[in-house]
């Protein structure tokens, strides 16, 4: 028992030892102070890359511009359970002028969260939070990103696409990491919408692959899928993406990348790339924060036709594999709805 | 003088364990072709000698030629392959196959053998046999067998010394550890006698047992200090404690406790003793209808101290007087002074702990005591201190029971004395002028010596 | 004296350089990452708070594995026994009327202990009656249940207003009282102590509580000298899966309010680190598990206020796990010295 005493004693005078060093002064001219949230790890996802880049450019420029500003990337890791506690500490250091983070379930998160620190400032992107004056969401349309795949599954999926792996049924395939609010009310009715508008008899048949990883499994269901004629699988599943890529190229069919570009995964066999641009938007809204000029409180959704949802058609691989009449369709289609000529209507997302 | 190279010889051997010298200056040459016997009491130092052999166990000092290396340089933890060891009781593995079992010991399958029987259909002897073929087959210098006969039949034995015979006819050395004086008479080619760890003798073949037995157990010092013991008049006293027809292997033992005595029961390891202190503490189930009363229920008005004492008796990670309040009696041991009681248990020597044993277990023997193997790794204050014990408990009227392999003991404890040989109780007599010898014989099977040491009394 | 001293203190400091070694290495203000690492958690109410909170649990599944080891078992299962208890506490207080209240959350908590103790009884049983190492089963078990739960969550027992894998919320009148607010902290902690003080008594105090122990030391000698070790063993085991469902129970009402996948956070491994640290006794198990609970809010602090970055906080803990079990199982276990020749 004297041991735990002994150590506790030790414990306990280490702290106060460190406790004196840390009176800090705090420094008149004091940095604007910028912490990013991750939910989960920025290595290998190309929407958290985006963010954090977006961020970064935006503190080079004020840097440059005379305007000093720190960030800070805080990673919070894959358990969801610890996201909530995790962000409330971030919020609780008390170090942050502005918390940057960006997913759909972020701002339930960050709702809770807000009230308890009043000056607390928070920028959410890829999620949607209205009426709090210190929450600025920024929402990618994912309706619309989910019609653009819709519609050029379509295009490809029609026995007279000219795609050796189009066969002749009119289906297409969605596989989905999980069910969810974002991805039952707009990706799959935004997916649907996008075929349909090519032809109506088009259908669409969806799987969940039950978690974000087993790549064995989406596989078997990408082949369950292509075994009833879907050639065409749009494929949100996170690791079981590389599963999807295996099963169609055994098959010879074809898959869809969502959210950025995907084309090296699987070249020939990713023959389209839909993308959410949020680099330059995080960059844009983070530059606002910094210098005051943000409009906190006002959600903001973003689609083609603002630049913040597009294409890939930049990689060779969409030249290479996609024959010129599927091309040409689609990149007409594209530019109506980015020049505003043509429109469809999004449901009400929120 | 150095030994020719196929001659192995021990030069001056000593091993100590927990600081107590186990082999003390062991020295003697094996002959190629030889196949020798090695007998001692229990813990003369035979199987530590064993396992100075095989290279498992680094000795102090000392010297064996003839095996390729020096024993003082270890091999990296690895085991001399030029002496291949039988343990007793091989350890196996199950769903090991006999082809296995070659693998395992020799690295390699004799093709003449039936490889795929399991080891588990096998007999104790069985395994013993193919523990040695095994052994042969890994082509050592010197086999080294500890007590491999054990579990076998005449039959078996004959057909165990024949394949033994076998390897020393080309060239090998086998040392064959056993408790058979007869055995090895009629085998071997000799029998060297440890004693307290050093060589007490050698007997070539034809050598009179009772010499060897005597050899042994050394001359008889305790025989001064034996004098007729007052026996209670047990006409008119009922036993407290009543075994009768208890299996101990095949065989079956009876045997009684007066009030008021100390029965010791002799014999060597492993010939039934540890079997009937399992029996009589109740940890073998089959025994319990031959033991009246059943020494094991907490109202019985028996206790017992175990040979096994840290394994039986105390409870490591616990304090010493937690350990000596286990019944549940608020008191402190009696004779250990107050710094230890809040040491954990295993800081106690072995003396120590028996000690401890013994105070907390004698005040509980309101009818008697089971005692087994008392003396094991006691110093003479000790020894003296647990005899005092029971002779006052005896002499309180209480009755005691000892199982003990050291015939010193018997003596100078029993009151009556049975010995057990093989799993049967092979006689029960008072102490006598010269039964120390008797009692010797007895012990290794020398049974055909009963009448003249009988005679010369 | 000396011996027990350096045992918990060596583990602690080759720890604690490992994690200044880290920071060192992983950060570009390294003064800075130290003094948030150390002082991080007492920095601010918030902090203070969430370490308590977290401690929470860990003094629960702490004093559930030494009751374990006190019977002579191990419980590796307290994982899928923490998140049972979680698990099942979610779904019942979804399940009831929120006018039920206290007793509603008196409810739940039962239950949790109940279930929990029911997976550990499953191993238990198992022991005792087919000789099965109920170490290897409550492990197995824990890990095939935790996937099980994980699926009914995210598919049909899912929250559908909710972007994370997660169970409704449970109803605002079954949420423990705060503590420290706005921290974590809540009520469970003063259950987590009292229990402390609870099974030090039981255990030094009493005589079934030695019974137990005499049991977990050395099931033979206790059967010869009248205890029946088996029993106090099924009994002890059964009750270490309680502490960890009451845990999870806890971890419900009291911080999470809602069965998310991933609410176990490591407790139950944790609780083994925190009964190691205490060296098996139950108010050291209370500190081991506060100073768990210092690593992993230190950890995260560290991560708040400097450029470190990836989940630190398991790592530093692997790191002192690895040295308190080298140094708790690395040395050779005397027991009983055994008779030669």
């Amino acid at each position: 028992m004297y041991s735990y005493l002994v150590i506790l004693g030790i414990f306990l005078s280490t702290i106060g030892v460190f406790a004196g060093g840390s009176s800090q002064v705090v420094p008149e001219n004091k940095p604007f102070a910028i912490g990013i949230f991750v939910p989960g790890v920025v290595e290998g996802s190309p929407t958290y890359e985006m963010m954090v880049g977006g961020v970064r450019k935006a503190v080079e420029e004020a840097t440059a511009s005379g305007r000093p500003v720190d960030y800070q990337i805080f990673e919070a890791g894959f358990n969801q359970a610890e996201w909530p506690s995790s962000m409330t500490s971030l919020a609780a250091s008390g170090a942050y002028d502005l918390i940057v983070t960006s997913n759909p379930s972020m701002p339930e998160i960050v709702q809770a969260v807000v009230g308890q620190f009043p000056n607390q400032h928070f920028l959410v992107l890829d999620g949607y939070l209205a009426d709090n004056p210190r929450v600025k969401t920024i929402y990618f349309n994912q309706y619309e990103q989910a019609f653009l795949a819709g519609y050029l599954g379509g295009l490809i999926t029609n026995p007279t696409s000219g795609l050796s792996g189009a066969n002749s049924s009119k289906r297409l395939g969605l596989l989905a990491g999980q069910e969810y609010p974002v991805m039952n009310d707009q990706i799959r009715p935004g997916f649907s919408a996008g075929a349909s508008a090519v032809d109506a008899d088009i259908e669409v048949d969806f799987r969940v692959l039950g978690n974000w990883y087993d790549g064995g499994k989406a596989a078997d269901l990408v082949r369950s899928m292509i075994g009833s004629g879907a050639d065409v699988v749009l494929t949100i599943a996170g690791g079981g993406n590389q599963g999807a890529i295996s099963a169609a190229a055994e098959a010879g069919t074809y898959v869809i990348w969502y959210d950025a570009s995907g084309y090296t995964y699987g070249p020939g066999t990713v023959i389209g790339s839909t993308l959410v641009l949020q680099e330059q938007f995080a960059y844009r809204a983070t530059l606002q924060g910094i210098q005051g000029t943000l409009d906190y409180g006002v959600p903001e959704i973003l689609g083609i036709s603002d630049g913040a949802v597009g294409f890939d058609f930049e990689s060779p691989e969409y030249r290479t594999f996609l024959p010129p009449g599927v091309r040409d369709s689609f990149e007409l289609f594209f530019e109506e709805l980015s020049t505003g000529q043509k429109k469809f209507e999004s449901p009400n997302l929120f | 003088m150095k030994p020719s190279n196929a001659t192995i010889g021990i030069e001056n051997l000593w091993s100590q364990y927990d600081g107590e010298p186990i082999l003390c200056g062991l020295s003697l040459t094996l002959e190629p072709g030889g196949l020798y016997g090695l007998v001692g009491e229990n813990g003369s130092g035979k199987t530590t000698f064993g396992r100075v052999l095989q290279g498992l166990l680094r000795p102090n000092k000392g010297t064996i030629w003839g095996l390729g290396r020096s024993p003082r340089k270890k091999l990296h933890g690895s085991v001399n392959r030029q002496v291949q060891g039988v343990p007793q009781h091989p350890k196996t593995f199950p769903g090991l196959s006999v082809g296995d079992y070659y693998r395992l010991v020799s690295g390699k399958v004799p093709k003449d053998k039936e490889t795929h029987t399991p080891l588990s259909s096998l007999s104790m002897s069985g395994l013993n046999l193919l523990g040695i073929r095994a052994a042969i087959h890994a082509g050592p210098k010197l086999l080294f067998l500890d007590e491999t006969t054990a579990p076998m039949g005449p039959e078996e034995v004959k057909l165990h010394y024949a394949t033994v015979r076998n390897f020393t006819d080309q060239g090998g050395i086998a040392l064959v550890v056993s408790h058979r004086l007869q055995e090895l008479i009629d085998f071997s080619d000799g029998i060297f006698v440890i004693r307290h760890g050093s060589l007490a003798g050698f007997f070539p073949p034809g050598s009179n047992a009772v010499n060897i037995s005597h050899s042994m157990f050394g001359k008889s010092n305790s025989d001064a200090v034996l004098s007729p013991r007052a026996v209670k008049n047990r006409i008119h006293q009922e036993p407290i404690l009543r075994v009768s027809n208890l299996s101990l292997g095949t065989k079956k033992v009876s045997f009684d406790l007066f009030p008021g005595e100390i029965h010791c029961i002799l014999g060597m390891k492993e010939q039934g003793l540890e079997l009937l202190e399992d029996s009589l503490a109740g940890l073998d189930t089959n025994g319990r209808d031959h033991i009246h009363p059943p020494l094991w229920k907490k109202n019985s008005g028996f206790s017992y101290v175990p040979r096994d004492r840290y394994g039986r008796g105390l409870f490591p990670g616990l304090s010493v007087r937690e350990n000596f309040q286990v019944h549940g009696t608020p008191k402190n041991p009696p004779s250990l002074p107050s710094h230890w009681l809040h040491q954990p248990i295993q800081n106690l020597s072995g003396g120590m702990a028996q000690r401890l044993i013994l105070d907390r277990e004698i005040p509980r023997a309101e009818h008697g005591l089971l005692v087994c193997e008392p003396g094991i790794g006691l110093d003479q204050t000790h020894r003296a201190y647990l005899h005092q014990a029971l002779i006052d408990l005896r002499n309180e009227g209480k009755g005691v029971l000892v199982l003990t392999s050291d015939p010193d003991e018997a003596l100078s404890l029993g009151d009556r004395i049975s010995v057990v040989h093989d799993n049967e109780i092979v006689a029960q007599s008072q102490p006598f002028e010269g039964s120390r010898e008797f009692l010797s014989d007895l012990m290794v099977g020398l049974s055909n010596t009963l009448s003249s040491s009988e005679t010369g009394t | 004296m000396k011996k027990s001293f350096s045992s918990i203190l060596l583990p602690l400091i080759f720890a604690f350089g490992t994690v200044i070694l880290l920071l060192i290495l992983g950060s570009s203000d390294p003064w800075a990452s130290i003094q948030a690492f150390f002082l991080g958690p007492f920095r601010n109410l918030y902090f203070f708070g969430n370490m308590l909170d977290s401690a929470t649990y860990i003094m629960l599944t702490g004093l559930g594995i030494l009751l374990a080891f006190k019977g002579g078992s191990f419980n590796l299962g307290g994982e899928g026994q923490v998140y049972t208890g979680a698990f099942v506490t979610a779904l019942f207080l979804g399940w009831i009327p929120s006018a039920t209240g206290n007793l509603g959350v008196g409810l739940a908590l039962v239950l949790g202990i109940c279930t929990g103790g029911t997976l550990a009884g499953i191993s238990a049983l198992l022991r005792r009656y087919l000789g099965v190492n109920d170490l290897i089963s409550s492990y197995l078990l824990s890990l095939g249940i935790i996937p099980f739960y994980d699926s009914l969550i995210a598919g049909p027992l899912r929250d559908p207003s909710s972007n994370l894998l997660t169970t409704p919320e449970i109803d605002r009148a079954f949420w423990l009282p705060k503590i420290l607010v706005p921290s974590n902290a809540h009520i469970g902690l003063f259950v987590a102590l009292g229990l402390g003080g609870f099974f030090f008594w039981l255990l030094q105090g009493t005589r079934r509580g030695f019974e137990l122990r005499l049991s977990g030391s050395n099931p033979l000698a206790a059967q010869l000298v009248g205890v029946s070790a088996s029993t106090y063993s099924f009994v002890a085991f059964i009750s270490s899966g309680a502490l960890h469902g009451l845990a999870g129970s806890l971890a419900v009402t009291g911080t999470y309010h809602a069965a998310l996948v991933g609410v176990t956070s490591g407790f139950g491994w944790n609780g083994i680190a925190a009964a190691l640290i205490g060296r098996n006794h139950p108010l050291g198990t209370l500190l081991g598990a506060l100073f768990f609970a210092y690593l992993q809010t230190g950890a995260r602090t560290a991560m708040i206020y400097t450029r470190f970055s990836t989940e630190l906080a398991i790592l530093v803990q692997g790191f002192v796990f690895l040295f308190i079990t080298a140094q708790v199982f690395g040395k050779k276990q005397i027991r009983g010295r055994s008779l030669h020749d």
